[in-house]
């Protein structure tokens, strides 16, 4: 891709949808979807982060090996995501109560603080 | 996805040191790592925050409730514009257009020192709250609402660190276009390092302001 004549207008295209999304997730925020709302909340805050890089950064113009770099840290931060989550959700306690264990969960959930 | 075939790959590598092709590559690569190494840096902390988020759900929760959303929502909204602007200023210099671009970058300037000053506005409220774990007058609070608030004052703090240091650059800019030194170079790189602040912040809004708003 070349930078054209047009890049000040796909700017301010960039800026308006990075508006609406802003006001999407303050919406979204007060609305009752359950577990979802974390998953939503990042979502949007993901494809905010797109668009910065995307335009304002201008990354769908830099070269190849900015691009690897960009993708591979994505990468791997959703490995250490994956890894952690996979962790912790499937604890017993306070997080996931319907996973049986026959330690009392008052040890348990104990030192944890957990609500 | 635009990827350049050996030959110009090679003409590059072999194009004079001081070409400004070749810096503008090196510049941006070098740019692109620094920050990508701060990327690994912040995510950390957010993936320990989500985690503790997960571990303390309705306790995090009131936490976040207590906090300003309007304000937090206004500098969001303060940070993507100036954003726009030092997007815009980058193009202009770039057209050769340095008197506008230089009024863009003050405009930048000033949105980030208002994000700072109402950042900053945020915090004395939550002073008076009692929020501020670290101090003994909030002490009567849940332990697991001061931790709440550790992630957050620390998060939020090293975030405005980094907007004063950019702010520093935005400034730094000001004098290199006031000289009309052929600075693009500098631009890109400062450009560079705001809109990453930027996106830190995209992801610390939500995390922290909007929990249990339902």
């Amino acid at each position: 891709m070349t930078r054209g004549a047009g890049e000040i207008k796909a700017y301010l295209g960039a800026y308006l949808a990075l508006m609406v999304l802003l006001l999407a997730t303050i919406v979204i925020a007060q609305i009752n979807i359950g577990l979802l709302q974390l998953p939503a909340a990042l979502a949007i805050a993901a494809l905010k982060a797109l668009l910065i890089l995307l335009f304002f950064m201008e990354l769908r113009y830099a070269a190849a090996p900015i691009k690897i770099s960009v993708i591979a840290v994505t990468i791997w931060t959703l490995i250490f995501a994956l890894l952690s989550f996979a962790d912790y959700v499937t604890r017993p306690w306070p997080l996931n109560p319907t996973i049986e264990t026959s330690v009392p969960r008052n040890l348990i959930t104990d030192g944890h603080g957990g609500d | 996805m635009h990827i350049p075939d050996a030959q110009t790959f090679n003409a590059l590598a072999h194009s004079e040191p001081d070409s400004f092709e070749r810096q503008e590559q090196t510049l941006a690569f070098g740019i692109w790592v620094f920050l990508l190494s701060e990327a690994m840096l912040f995510g950390g902390l957010i993936l320990a925050y989500l985690a503790n988020l997960l571990i303390h759900p309705q306790t995090f929760q009131e936490g976040s409730r207590e906090l300003h959303l309007v304000l937090g929502s206004v500098n969001t909204a303060v940070l993507l514009t100036s954003s726009l602007f030092v997007a815009v200023a980058v193009e202009l210099v770039r057209r050769d257009n340095v008197d506008w671009a230089r009024f863009f970058v003050g405009a930048a300037l000033l949105l980030g020192i208002a994000f700072l000053v109402i950042k900053g506005a945020e915090y004395y409220l939550e002073y008076q709250d009692d929020l501020i774990p670290w101090l003994p007058s909030s002490a009567q609070k849940a332990p697991t609402l001061r931790l709440f608030y550790v992630f957050y004052f620390f998060m939020t703090g090293l975030h405005a660190l980094h907007m004063v240091i950019g702010i520093f650059g935005l400034a730094l800019l000001l004098l290199i276009l006031n000289r009309r030194i052929n600075g693009l170079l500098w631009v890109m790189a400062i450009a560079l390092y705001w809109h990453f602040v930027d996106v830190i912040w995209v992801f610390l809004f939500p995390i922290l302001y909007l929990q249990g708003r339902a």
